[in-house]
Protein backbone atom coordinates (compact mmCIF):
# COMPACT_ATOMS: atom_id res chain seq x y z
CA UNK A 1 0.00 0.00 0.00
CA UNK A 2 2.71 2.39 0.81
CA UNK A 3 4.81 1.47 -2.09
CA UNK A 4 1.31 2.03 -4.72
CA UNK A 5 0.99 5.72 -2.39
CA UNK A 6 4.59 6.33 -3.53
CA UNK A 7 4.30 4.85 -6.85
CA UNK A 8 0.92 7.39 -7.38
CA UNK A 9 2.54 10.55 -5.62
CA UNK A 10 5.85 10.51 -8.00
CA UNK A 11 3.97 10.37 -10.70
CA UNK A 12 1.60 12.83 -9.42
CA UNK A 13 4.45 15.11 -9.12
CA UNK A 14 6.06 14.46 -12.82
CA UNK A 15 2.59 14.95 -14.47
CA UNK A 16 2.62 18.55 -12.72
CA UNK A 17 6.15 18.76 -13.58
CA UNK A 18 5.65 18.29 -17.45
CA UNK A 19 2.52 20.16 -16.77
CA UNK A 20 4.92 23.32 -15.96
CA UNK A 21 6.76 22.72 -18.30
CA UNK A 22 3.95 22.77 -20.76
CA UNK A 23 2.76 26.39 -19.19
CA UNK A 24 6.17 27.56 -19.87
CA UNK A 25 6.20 27.04 -23.15
CA UNK A 26 2.91 28.27 -23.73
CA UNK A 27 3.70 31.41 -22.21
CA UNK A 28 7.30 31.39 -24.14
CA UNK A 29 4.50 30.89 -27.58
CA UNK A 30 2.35 33.78 -25.92
CA UNK A 31 2.44 37.12 -28.83
CA UNK A 32 3.50 39.11 -25.96
CA UNK A 33 6.70 40.65 -24.54
CA UNK A 34 6.34 40.85 -20.93
CA UNK A 35 8.59 43.67 -20.12
CA UNK A 36 6.96 45.59 -23.03
CA UNK A 37 3.60 44.44 -21.04
CA UNK A 38 4.52 45.84 -17.70
CA UNK A 39 5.88 49.16 -18.84
CA UNK A 40 3.41 49.79 -21.87
CA UNK A 41 4.19 51.03 -25.12
CA UNK A 42 5.25 54.23 -24.80
CA UNK A 43 8.31 52.99 -21.97
CA UNK A 44 12.12 53.82 -23.46
CA UNK A 45 14.46 51.08 -24.00
CA UNK A 46 16.54 51.53 -21.41
CA UNK A 47 13.60 51.05 -18.69
CA UNK A 48 12.84 47.27 -20.70
CA UNK A 49 16.35 46.40 -20.71
CA UNK A 50 16.24 46.83 -17.35
CA UNK A 51 12.79 44.97 -16.51
CA UNK A 52 14.25 42.26 -19.12
CA UNK A 53 17.06 42.03 -16.83
CA UNK A 54 15.27 41.92 -13.64
CA UNK A 55 12.81 39.11 -14.74
CA UNK A 56 15.49 37.47 -16.17
CA UNK A 57 14.48 36.89 -19.87
CA UNK A 58 17.47 37.93 -21.19
CA UNK A 59 18.92 34.61 -19.79
CA UNK A 60 19.03 31.06 -22.11
CA UNK A 61 15.21 29.56 -22.19
CA UNK A 62 16.53 26.49 -19.71
CA UNK A 63 17.61 29.23 -16.95
CA UNK A 64 14.33 30.96 -17.65
CA UNK A 65 12.24 27.73 -17.03
CA UNK A 66 14.25 27.14 -13.74
CA UNK A 67 13.52 30.55 -12.74
CA UNK A 68 9.65 29.72 -13.32
CA UNK A 69 10.22 26.65 -11.21
CA UNK A 70 11.20 28.01 -8.45
CA UNK A 71 8.90 31.23 -8.69
CA UNK A 72 5.92 28.22 -8.63
CA UNK A 73 7.62 26.28 -5.83
CA UNK A 74 7.44 29.85 -3.60
CA UNK A 75 3.28 30.40 -4.75
CA UNK A 76 4.29 33.43 -6.82
CA UNK A 77 2.40 33.40 -10.00
CA UNK A 78 3.46 37.00 -11.02
CA UNK A 79 1.05 39.93 -11.55
CA UNK A 80 -1.70 40.66 -13.32
CA UNK A 81 -0.72 43.53 -16.77
CA UNK A 82 -4.15 44.93 -16.26
CA UNK A 83 -4.69 45.56 -12.90
CA UNK A 84 -1.70 44.80 -11.23
CA UNK A 85 -2.75 42.51 -9.00
CA UNK A 86 -0.99 39.62 -6.82
CA UNK A 87 -2.26 37.05 -9.71
CA UNK A 88 -2.53 34.30 -6.55
CA UNK A 89 -4.69 36.03 -4.45
CA UNK A 90 -6.83 37.24 -7.34
CA UNK A 91 -7.31 33.43 -8.06
CA UNK A 92 -7.96 32.38 -4.14
CA UNK A 93 -10.60 35.47 -3.96
CA UNK A 94 -12.44 33.99 -7.04
CA UNK A 95 -12.03 30.16 -6.08
CA UNK A 96 -14.55 30.26 -3.68
CA UNK A 97 -17.58 31.05 -5.98
CA UNK A 98 -16.30 28.04 -8.76
CA UNK A 99 -15.87 25.64 -5.69
CA UNK A 100 -19.29 26.79 -4.41
CA UNK A 101 -20.93 26.31 -7.78
CA UNK A 102 -18.89 23.02 -8.62
CA UNK A 103 -19.83 20.95 -5.27
CA UNK A 104 -23.82 22.43 -5.93
CA UNK A 105 -23.88 21.24 -9.27
CA UNK A 106 -22.11 17.85 -8.57
CA UNK A 107 -24.26 16.70 -5.50
CA UNK A 108 -27.62 17.51 -6.83
CA UNK A 109 -25.88 15.57 -10.45
CA UNK A 110 -24.83 12.71 -7.65
CA UNK A 111 -27.98 12.14 -5.90
CA UNK A 112 -30.49 12.69 -8.94
CA UNK A 113 -28.36 10.61 -11.12
CA UNK A 114 -27.71 7.54 -8.93
CA UNK A 115 -31.47 7.73 -7.68
CA UNK A 116 -32.62 7.75 -11.03
CA UNK A 117 -30.46 5.03 -12.49
CA UNK A 118 -31.22 2.65 -9.83
CA UNK A 119 -34.91 3.49 -9.73
CA UNK A 120 -34.69 2.58 -13.67
CA UNK A 121 -32.94 -0.93 -13.02
CA UNK A 122 -36.11 -1.06 -10.07
CA UNK A 123 -38.67 -0.78 -12.51
CA UNK A 124 -37.27 -3.53 -14.39
CA UNK A 125 -39.16 -2.18 -17.50
CA UNK A 126 -37.23 -2.24 -21.02
CA UNK A 127 -39.20 1.07 -21.74
CA UNK A 128 -37.74 3.52 -18.82
CA UNK A 129 -34.32 2.00 -19.19
CA UNK A 130 -34.17 3.01 -22.36
CA UNK A 131 -36.03 6.55 -22.46
CA UNK A 132 -33.21 6.66 -20.17
CA UNK A 133 -30.40 6.03 -21.92
CA UNK A 134 -31.71 8.11 -25.07
CA UNK A 135 -32.47 10.94 -22.49
CA UNK A 136 -29.15 10.58 -21.13
CA UNK A 137 -27.30 10.69 -24.80
CA UNK A 138 -29.55 13.45 -25.65
CA UNK A 139 -28.49 15.20 -22.33
CA UNK A 140 -24.84 14.92 -22.79
CA UNK A 141 -25.34 16.26 -26.89
CA UNK A 142 -26.56 19.67 -25.75
CA UNK A 143 -23.46 21.90 -25.30
CA UNK A 144 -23.27 23.63 -22.14
CA UNK A 145 -23.44 27.21 -23.48
CA UNK A 146 -26.56 26.77 -25.34
CA UNK A 147 -27.99 24.81 -22.29
CA UNK A 148 -27.08 28.18 -20.61
CA UNK A 149 -29.24 29.91 -23.02
CA UNK A 150 -32.33 28.13 -22.37
CA UNK A 151 -32.21 27.68 -19.02
CA UNK A 152 -32.00 31.34 -18.26
CA UNK A 153 -34.64 32.01 -21.36
CA UNK A 154 -37.17 29.54 -19.71
CA UNK A 155 -36.61 29.79 -16.23
CA UNK A 156 -34.91 32.85 -15.99
CA UNK A 157 -36.81 35.62 -18.47
CA UNK A 158 -39.36 33.66 -19.77
CA UNK A 159 -41.36 32.27 -16.45
CA UNK A 160 -39.25 34.67 -14.17
CA UNK A 161 -38.73 32.08 -11.59
CA UNK A 162 -35.13 32.82 -10.68
CA UNK A 163 -32.33 35.43 -11.13
CA UNK A 164 -30.29 34.67 -14.38
CA UNK A 165 -27.41 36.32 -12.77
CA UNK A 166 -25.91 37.55 -9.97
CA UNK A 167 -23.83 36.68 -6.94
CA UNK A 168 -24.09 36.98 -2.66
CA UNK A 169 -22.03 35.20 -0.74
CA UNK A 170 -23.33 33.13 2.39
CA UNK A 171 -27.45 31.38 2.58
CA UNK A 172 -28.60 34.62 1.24
CA UNK A 173 -27.18 33.70 -2.09
CA UNK A 174 -28.96 30.20 -2.92
CA UNK A 175 -31.65 31.68 -5.45
CA UNK A 176 -28.49 32.50 -7.43
CA UNK A 177 -26.51 29.40 -7.62
CA UNK A 178 -29.57 26.94 -8.80
CA UNK A 179 -29.67 28.09 -12.55
CA UNK A 180 -25.98 27.86 -12.70
CA UNK A 181 -25.76 24.81 -11.17
CA UNK A 182 -28.30 23.33 -12.75
CA UNK A 183 -26.81 23.78 -15.94
CA UNK A 184 -23.29 22.75 -14.87
CA UNK A 185 -24.62 19.31 -13.62
CA UNK A 186 -27.04 18.13 -16.34
CA UNK A 187 -23.78 16.71 -18.21
CA UNK A 188 -22.65 14.62 -14.94
CA UNK A 189 -26.13 13.69 -14.10
CA UNK A 190 -26.54 12.00 -17.17
CA UNK A 191 -23.15 10.17 -17.37
CA UNK A 192 -24.01 9.36 -13.55
CA UNK A 193 -27.37 7.95 -14.08
CA UNK A 194 -26.19 5.72 -17.38
CA UNK A 195 -23.56 4.19 -15.58
CA UNK A 196 -25.51 3.76 -12.74
CA UNK A 197 -28.40 1.84 -14.64
CA UNK A 198 -25.66 0.33 -16.96
CA UNK A 199 -24.06 -1.26 -14.13
CA UNK A 200 -26.44 -2.56 -12.00
CA UNK A 201 -28.20 -4.06 -15.10
CA UNK A 202 -25.26 -6.70 -15.51
CA UNK A 203 -25.20 -6.76 -11.51
CA UNK A 204 -28.63 -7.87 -11.60
CA UNK A 205 -27.72 -10.74 -13.83
CA UNK A 206 -24.84 -12.12 -11.28
CA UNK A 207 -25.75 -15.14 -9.28
CA UNK A 208 -25.53 -13.84 -5.79
CA UNK A 209 -28.25 -11.34 -7.00
CA UNK A 210 -30.58 -14.34 -8.52
CA UNK A 211 -29.41 -16.82 -5.18
CA UNK A 212 -31.03 -13.67 -3.13
CA UNK A 213 -33.69 -13.47 -5.20
CA UNK A 214 -34.71 -17.27 -4.80
CA UNK A 215 -34.21 -16.92 -0.82
CA UNK A 216 -37.60 -14.39 -1.64
CA UNK A 217 -35.85 -10.26 -1.04
CA UNK A 218 -37.78 -7.86 -2.08
CA UNK A 219 -36.22 -6.23 -5.29
CA UNK A 220 -35.75 -2.97 -4.10
CA UNK A 221 -33.12 -4.25 -1.17
CA UNK A 222 -31.91 -5.91 -3.60
CA UNK A 223 -30.78 -3.22 -6.09
CA UNK A 224 -30.20 -0.83 -2.81
CA UNK A 225 -28.59 -2.96 -0.24
CA UNK A 226 -27.13 -5.15 -2.13
CA UNK A 227 -26.38 -4.60 -6.13
CA UNK A 228 -25.83 -0.82 -5.59
CA UNK A 229 -22.49 -1.00 -3.76
CA UNK A 230 -21.05 -2.88 -6.18
CA UNK A 231 -21.96 -1.11 -8.77
CA UNK A 232 -20.09 2.43 -7.20
CA UNK A 233 -16.94 1.67 -8.36
CA UNK A 234 -16.92 2.89 -11.96
CA UNK A 235 -19.88 5.36 -11.01
CA UNK A 236 -17.07 6.96 -8.57
CA UNK A 237 -14.71 7.29 -10.93
CA UNK A 238 -16.92 9.60 -13.01
CA UNK A 239 -18.05 11.56 -10.27
CA UNK A 240 -14.17 12.35 -9.46
CA UNK A 241 -13.30 13.05 -13.10
CA UNK A 242 -16.67 15.48 -12.96
CA UNK A 243 -15.00 17.11 -10.26
CA UNK A 244 -12.39 18.02 -11.26
CA UNK A 245 -13.35 19.26 -14.50
CA UNK A 246 -15.92 21.59 -12.76
CA UNK A 247 -13.63 22.64 -10.26
CA UNK A 248 -10.56 23.72 -12.75
CA UNK A 249 -13.04 25.73 -14.36
CA UNK A 250 -16.64 26.00 -15.49
CA UNK A 251 -15.98 28.65 -18.42
CA UNK A 252 -19.35 28.76 -19.89
CA UNK A 253 -21.38 28.68 -17.44
CA UNK A 254 -19.45 31.14 -15.28
CA UNK A 255 -19.28 33.59 -18.42
CA UNK A 256 -23.32 33.04 -18.86
CA UNK A 257 -24.73 33.31 -15.87
CA UNK A 258 -21.54 35.62 -14.82
CA UNK A 259 -20.71 33.89 -11.70
CA UNK A 260 -17.52 35.60 -10.55
CA UNK A 261 -15.28 32.32 -10.15
CA UNK A 262 -11.84 31.54 -11.81
CA UNK A 263 -13.62 30.03 -15.17
CA UNK A 264 -15.17 34.05 -15.35
CA UNK A 265 -11.84 35.60 -14.28
CA UNK A 266 -9.58 32.91 -16.89
CA UNK A 267 -12.42 34.14 -19.78
CA UNK A 268 -12.01 37.94 -19.04
CA UNK A 269 -7.75 37.27 -19.21
CA UNK A 270 -7.96 35.44 -22.39
CA UNK A 271 -10.22 38.27 -24.21
CA UNK A 272 -7.98 40.85 -22.89
CA UNK A 273 -4.51 39.46 -22.83
CA UNK A 274 -3.82 39.34 -19.79
CA UNK A 275 -1.13 35.96 -19.70
CA UNK A 276 0.66 35.83 -16.17
CA UNK A 277 -3.52 35.62 -15.33
CA UNK A 278 -3.59 33.02 -18.06
CA UNK A 279 -0.91 30.96 -17.01
CA UNK A 280 -1.36 31.48 -13.27
CA UNK A 281 -5.00 29.78 -13.89
CA UNK A 282 -3.76 26.80 -16.13
CA UNK A 283 -0.97 26.24 -13.23
CA UNK A 284 -3.46 26.07 -10.64
CA UNK A 285 -6.28 24.73 -12.68
CA UNK A 286 -3.81 21.60 -13.88
CA UNK A 287 -2.89 21.29 -10.18
CA UNK A 288 -6.43 21.13 -8.76
CA UNK A 289 -7.17 18.69 -11.73
CA UNK A 290 -3.76 16.29 -11.17
CA UNK A 291 -4.83 16.31 -7.16
CA UNK A 292 -8.61 15.47 -7.57
CA UNK A 293 -7.59 12.66 -9.72
CA UNK A 294 -5.31 11.70 -7.71
CA UNK A 295 -7.45 11.31 -4.46
CA UNK A 296 -10.08 9.72 -6.95
CA UNK A 297 -7.39 6.87 -7.57
CA UNK A 298 -6.81 6.31 -4.07
CA UNK A 299 -10.63 5.99 -2.74
CA UNK A 300 -11.02 2.89 -5.48
CA UNK A 301 -9.05 0.43 -2.90
CA UNK A 302 -11.27 1.94 0.40
CA UNK A 303 -14.20 0.72 -1.35
CA UNK A 304 -13.80 -1.81 -3.59
CA UNK A 305 -12.09 -4.87 -1.84
CA UNK A 306 -11.19 -6.19 -4.71
CA UNK A 307 -8.41 -3.85 -5.45
CA UNK A 308 -7.46 -3.50 -2.23
CA UNK A 309 -6.37 -7.43 -1.99
CA UNK A 310 -4.47 -7.21 -6.09
CA UNK A 311 -2.35 -4.46 -4.30
CA UNK B 1 -30.56 -1.23 -36.64
CA UNK B 2 -32.55 2.08 -34.75
CA UNK B 3 -34.54 4.15 -36.18
CA UNK B 4 -32.61 7.06 -34.92
CA UNK B 5 -29.01 5.63 -35.72
CA UNK B 6 -30.61 6.05 -39.75
CA UNK B 7 -31.80 9.72 -39.01
CA UNK B 8 -28.64 10.65 -37.50
CA UNK B 9 -26.79 9.23 -40.53
CA UNK B 10 -28.88 11.03 -43.21
CA UNK B 11 -28.52 13.95 -41.33
CA UNK B 12 -25.14 14.27 -41.37
CA UNK B 13 -25.03 13.23 -44.57
CA UNK B 14 -27.12 16.29 -45.86
CA UNK B 15 -25.67 18.72 -43.58
CA UNK B 16 -21.96 17.49 -45.22
CA UNK B 17 -23.48 17.71 -48.47
CA UNK B 18 -24.87 20.72 -48.34
CA UNK B 19 -21.52 22.08 -46.82
CA UNK B 20 -19.87 21.34 -49.64
CA UNK B 21 -21.77 23.70 -51.53
CA UNK B 22 -24.06 26.12 -50.14
CA UNK B 23 -24.56 28.00 -52.76
CA UNK B 24 -26.82 25.33 -54.55
CA UNK B 25 -28.97 25.38 -51.37
CA UNK B 26 -29.31 29.19 -50.39
CA UNK B 27 -29.24 32.51 -52.47
CA UNK B 28 -27.98 34.79 -50.03
CA UNK B 29 -24.23 34.91 -49.04
CA UNK B 30 -23.63 34.80 -45.48
CA UNK B 31 -22.00 37.84 -45.22
CA UNK B 32 -24.66 39.73 -47.20
CA UNK B 33 -25.42 42.84 -44.86
CA UNK B 34 -28.83 44.69 -45.68
CA UNK B 35 -30.29 46.99 -42.82
CA UNK B 36 -33.93 47.47 -43.84
CA UNK B 37 -34.16 43.02 -43.56
CA UNK B 38 -32.69 43.57 -39.73
CA UNK B 39 -34.36 41.28 -37.46
CA UNK B 40 -37.19 40.12 -39.66
CA UNK B 41 -38.83 36.89 -37.78
CA UNK B 42 -39.19 33.69 -40.15
CA UNK B 43 -41.06 33.81 -43.27
CA UNK B 44 -40.89 32.42 -46.88
CA UNK B 45 -38.21 35.05 -47.87
CA UNK B 46 -35.86 34.90 -45.04
CA UNK B 47 -36.61 30.71 -43.80
CA UNK B 48 -35.28 31.50 -40.25
CA UNK B 49 -35.61 35.09 -40.36
CA UNK B 50 -32.56 37.48 -40.51
CA UNK B 51 -29.65 38.99 -37.61
CA UNK B 52 -29.32 41.95 -36.06
CA UNK B 53 -27.41 43.58 -39.17
CA UNK B 54 -29.79 42.04 -41.37
CA UNK B 55 -28.17 38.80 -43.00
CA UNK B 56 -29.76 35.76 -43.93
CA UNK B 57 -30.05 33.22 -40.70
CA UNK B 58 -30.21 29.93 -42.93
CA UNK B 59 -27.93 30.89 -45.03
CA UNK B 60 -25.27 31.52 -42.18
CA UNK B 61 -26.36 28.26 -40.80
CA UNK B 62 -26.00 26.40 -43.86
CA UNK B 63 -22.62 28.14 -44.27
CA UNK B 64 -21.81 27.33 -40.06
CA UNK B 65 -22.14 23.74 -41.15
CA UNK B 66 -19.17 24.11 -43.37
CA UNK B 67 -16.68 25.44 -41.05
CA UNK B 68 -18.24 23.06 -38.30
CA UNK B 69 -17.29 20.35 -40.51
CA UNK B 70 -14.44 21.66 -41.64
CA UNK B 71 -12.35 22.00 -38.60
CA UNK B 72 -13.97 18.84 -36.67
CA UNK B 73 -12.38 16.46 -39.94
CA UNK B 74 -9.08 18.81 -40.13
CA UNK B 75 -8.85 18.13 -35.99
CA UNK B 76 -9.77 14.82 -36.00
CA UNK B 77 -7.36 14.12 -39.07
CA UNK B 78 -4.34 15.85 -36.83
CA UNK B 79 -5.38 13.54 -33.88
CA UNK B 80 -5.82 10.57 -35.49
CA UNK B 81 -2.37 11.08 -37.24
CA UNK B 82 -0.74 11.85 -33.85
CA UNK B 83 -2.90 8.96 -31.37
CA UNK B 84 -2.12 5.89 -34.08
CA UNK B 85 1.72 6.94 -34.14
CA UNK B 86 2.00 7.27 -30.81
CA UNK B 87 -0.54 4.34 -29.78
CA UNK B 88 1.50 1.80 -32.08
CA UNK B 89 4.52 2.59 -30.90
CA UNK B 90 4.17 2.48 -27.53
CA UNK B 91 1.66 -0.17 -27.27
CA UNK B 92 4.50 -2.20 -29.87
CA UNK B 93 7.29 -1.31 -27.60
CA UNK B 94 5.46 -2.20 -24.40
CA UNK B 95 7.51 -1.94 -20.98
CA UNK B 96 10.47 -0.42 -23.29
CA UNK B 97 11.92 2.88 -22.37
CA UNK B 98 9.86 4.30 -25.72
CA UNK B 99 6.53 2.99 -24.23
CA UNK B 100 7.34 4.70 -20.68
CA UNK B 101 8.13 7.88 -22.32
CA UNK B 102 4.69 7.42 -25.09
CA UNK B 103 2.74 6.49 -21.71
CA UNK B 104 3.95 9.69 -19.50
CA UNK B 105 3.83 12.51 -22.64
CA UNK B 106 -0.06 10.88 -22.74
CA UNK B 107 -0.78 10.92 -18.51
CA UNK B 108 1.09 14.88 -18.86
CA UNK B 109 -2.27 15.52 -21.78
CA UNK B 110 -4.54 13.83 -19.38
CA UNK B 111 -3.80 15.85 -16.67
CA UNK B 112 -4.70 18.98 -18.03
CA UNK B 113 -8.05 19.61 -18.22
CA UNK B 114 -8.91 19.52 -21.91
CA UNK B 115 -10.85 22.67 -22.94
CA UNK B 116 -8.81 24.92 -20.94
CA UNK B 117 -5.83 23.25 -22.45
CA UNK B 118 -7.77 23.97 -26.29
CA UNK B 119 -8.32 27.54 -25.02
CA UNK B 120 -4.64 28.25 -24.05
CA UNK B 121 -3.27 26.96 -27.23
CA UNK B 122 -5.69 29.19 -29.38
CA UNK B 123 -5.31 31.87 -27.63
CA UNK B 124 -1.49 31.42 -27.77
CA UNK B 125 -2.02 30.68 -31.71
CA UNK B 126 -4.57 33.31 -32.87
CA UNK B 127 -7.79 33.14 -34.32
CA UNK B 128 -8.43 31.25 -37.46
CA UNK B 129 -9.47 28.00 -38.82
CA UNK B 130 -6.50 26.51 -39.11
CA UNK B 131 -4.90 27.05 -36.00
CA UNK B 132 -8.57 26.32 -34.37
CA UNK B 133 -7.73 22.48 -36.48
CA UNK B 134 -3.78 22.43 -34.65
CA UNK B 135 -4.91 23.37 -31.32
CA UNK B 136 -7.66 20.82 -30.98
CA UNK B 137 -5.73 18.45 -33.17
CA UNK B 138 -2.83 18.75 -30.44
CA UNK B 139 -4.94 17.99 -27.55
CA UNK B 140 -7.38 15.35 -28.80
CA UNK B 141 -5.03 12.36 -29.71
CA UNK B 142 -4.54 11.23 -26.18
CA UNK B 143 -7.80 9.07 -26.34
CA UNK B 144 -7.10 7.50 -29.61
CA UNK B 145 -3.62 6.74 -28.71
CA UNK B 146 -4.75 4.89 -25.50
CA UNK B 147 -7.02 2.65 -27.28
CA UNK B 148 -4.65 2.08 -30.48
CA UNK B 149 -2.25 1.12 -27.58
CA UNK B 150 -3.75 -1.70 -25.47
CA UNK B 151 -5.36 -2.87 -28.85
CA UNK B 152 -1.60 -3.39 -30.25
CA UNK B 153 -0.29 -5.03 -26.67
CA UNK B 154 -3.04 -7.60 -27.08
CA UNK B 155 -2.26 -8.08 -30.60
CA UNK B 156 1.66 -8.21 -29.99
CA UNK B 157 1.30 -11.33 -28.09
CA UNK B 158 -1.05 -13.25 -31.06
CA UNK B 159 0.49 -16.18 -33.15
CA UNK B 160 0.64 -14.61 -36.31
CA UNK B 161 2.58 -11.85 -35.20
CA UNK B 162 5.23 -14.46 -33.55
CA UNK B 163 5.34 -16.48 -36.34
CA UNK B 164 6.02 -13.42 -38.59
CA UNK B 165 8.74 -12.65 -35.78
CA UNK B 166 10.16 -15.79 -36.37
CA UNK B 167 10.29 -15.49 -39.90
CA UNK B 168 12.73 -12.36 -40.00
CA UNK B 169 10.83 -9.83 -40.87
CA UNK B 170 11.94 -6.46 -39.58
CA UNK B 171 9.89 -4.79 -36.60
CA UNK B 172 8.85 -2.05 -39.12
CA UNK B 173 7.09 -4.18 -41.45
CA UNK B 174 5.17 -6.24 -38.58
CA UNK B 175 4.34 -3.21 -37.19
CA UNK B 176 2.16 -1.61 -40.02
CA UNK B 177 1.33 -4.27 -42.59
CA UNK B 178 0.35 -7.05 -39.89
CA UNK B 179 -0.64 -5.69 -36.29
CA UNK B 180 -1.90 -1.85 -37.76
CA UNK B 181 -4.51 -3.24 -40.40
CA UNK B 182 -6.24 -5.27 -37.49
CA UNK B 183 -5.82 -2.78 -34.92
CA UNK B 184 -7.02 0.42 -37.39
CA UNK B 185 -11.24 -0.14 -36.94
CA UNK B 186 -11.09 0.21 -32.74
CA UNK B 187 -8.86 3.55 -33.19
CA UNK B 188 -11.21 4.44 -36.32
CA UNK B 189 -14.42 4.27 -33.90
CA UNK B 190 -12.99 6.37 -31.41
CA UNK B 191 -12.35 8.80 -33.57
CA UNK B 192 -15.74 8.99 -35.03
CA UNK B 193 -17.05 8.64 -31.26
CA UNK B 194 -14.86 11.66 -30.84
CA UNK B 195 -16.69 14.16 -33.64
CA UNK B 196 -19.36 15.56 -31.90
CA UNK B 197 -17.12 16.51 -28.87
CA UNK B 198 -14.80 18.63 -31.61
CA UNK B 199 -17.88 20.18 -32.95
CA UNK B 200 -18.80 21.25 -29.44
CA UNK B 201 -15.81 22.68 -28.59
CA UNK B 202 -15.22 24.76 -31.84
CA UNK B 203 -18.70 26.47 -31.55
CA UNK B 204 -17.87 26.99 -27.75
CA UNK B 205 -14.28 28.66 -28.59
CA UNK B 206 -16.65 30.89 -31.14
CA UNK B 207 -18.63 31.20 -28.65
CA UNK B 208 -16.60 32.67 -26.17
CA UNK B 209 -15.03 34.73 -29.59
CA UNK B 210 -11.87 32.66 -30.27
CA UNK B 211 -12.86 30.64 -32.53
CA UNK B 212 -13.51 31.25 -35.90
CA UNK B 213 -12.73 34.45 -37.09
CA UNK B 214 -15.73 36.98 -38.59
CA UNK B 215 -17.13 37.45 -41.17
CA UNK B 216 -17.28 33.99 -41.40
CA UNK B 217 -20.52 32.40 -39.89
CA UNK B 218 -20.30 29.82 -37.33
CA UNK B 219 -22.58 28.01 -35.25
CA UNK B 220 -20.87 29.24 -31.32
CA UNK B 221 -20.53 32.93 -32.74
CA UNK B 222 -24.35 33.00 -34.09
CA UNK B 223 -25.50 31.51 -30.35
CA UNK B 224 -22.94 34.56 -28.98
CA UNK B 225 -24.57 37.26 -30.96
CA UNK B 226 -28.40 35.74 -30.38
CA UNK B 227 -28.06 35.62 -26.98
CA UNK B 228 -28.18 39.51 -26.64
CA UNK B 229 -31.39 39.39 -28.61
CA UNK B 230 -33.44 36.07 -27.49
CA UNK B 231 -36.45 38.05 -25.83
CA UNK B 232 -36.91 39.96 -29.79
CA UNK B 233 -35.29 37.55 -32.00
CA UNK B 234 -35.37 34.00 -30.61
CA UNK B 235 -34.47 32.50 -34.29
CA UNK B 236 -30.70 34.59 -34.13
CA UNK B 237 -29.83 31.85 -31.63
CA UNK B 238 -31.89 29.09 -31.22
CA UNK B 239 -32.12 27.94 -34.82
CA UNK B 240 -28.05 27.52 -35.01
CA UNK B 241 -28.26 26.24 -31.44
CA UNK B 242 -31.14 23.42 -32.66
CA UNK B 243 -28.38 22.49 -35.74
CA UNK B 244 -25.47 22.60 -33.15
CA UNK B 245 -27.03 19.91 -30.66
CA UNK B 246 -28.49 18.17 -33.69
CA UNK B 247 -25.04 17.45 -35.23
CA UNK B 248 -23.43 16.51 -31.68
CA UNK B 249 -26.30 14.17 -31.19
CA UNK B 250 -25.97 12.61 -34.49
CA UNK B 251 -22.94 11.92 -34.72
CA UNK B 252 -22.59 10.65 -30.71
CA UNK B 253 -25.58 8.25 -31.97
CA UNK B 254 -23.67 6.82 -34.69
CA UNK B 255 -20.33 6.66 -32.56
CA UNK B 256 -22.41 4.48 -29.98
CA UNK B 257 -24.16 2.37 -33.00
CA UNK B 258 -20.73 1.81 -34.47
CA UNK B 259 -19.44 1.01 -30.63
CA UNK B 260 -22.12 -1.35 -29.50
CA UNK B 261 -21.56 -3.45 -32.71
CA UNK B 262 -17.84 -3.43 -32.34
CA UNK B 263 -17.87 -4.95 -29.10
CA UNK B 264 -20.41 -7.56 -29.62
CA UNK B 265 -18.62 -9.00 -32.76
CA UNK B 266 -15.43 -8.92 -30.27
Amino acid sequence: MIKYLFNKLLFTLGVLLSVSLITFILSFVLPSDPARALLGIQADESAIEGIRKELKLDKPLPVQYWEFLKRLSRGDLGRSYITNRDVKSLIAERFAATFKLAIFAITVATILGISVGSFAVYTNSTAVYKSLTSLSVIFASIPVFFLGLLVSLFIGSYLKLLPISGYEPGLKGIKYIILPGITLGIYPFALISRLTASRLLEIMESDYVKAHFAMGIKRWKIVLILALRNAMNPVITVIGNSVAILLSGAFFVEYIFSWPGIGLLWVDSVLRYDFPVITGIVMFSAMVFVVVSMVVDLLHPIIDPRIRALQ
Amino acid sequence: MRIFTIVAIVFIAILAMVSFSPFQVTGYAPDNISLPDTLSSPSPRHLFGSDNVGRDVFARVIYGARASFLIAFGAQIISFAIGISVGVFSGYYNNHWVDRVCSFIMASFHGFPFLLFVIAITAALGPGIYKIMTAIGIVNWVGIAGVTRSEVISHSEKEYVITARSFGYSNFSILFWHILPNVITSSLIVLIQGFGDVVAVEAGLSFLGLGVPPPTASWGKMIFTGKDYITTAWWMSVLPGIFLVMTILSFNIIGEELMKRWTRRK
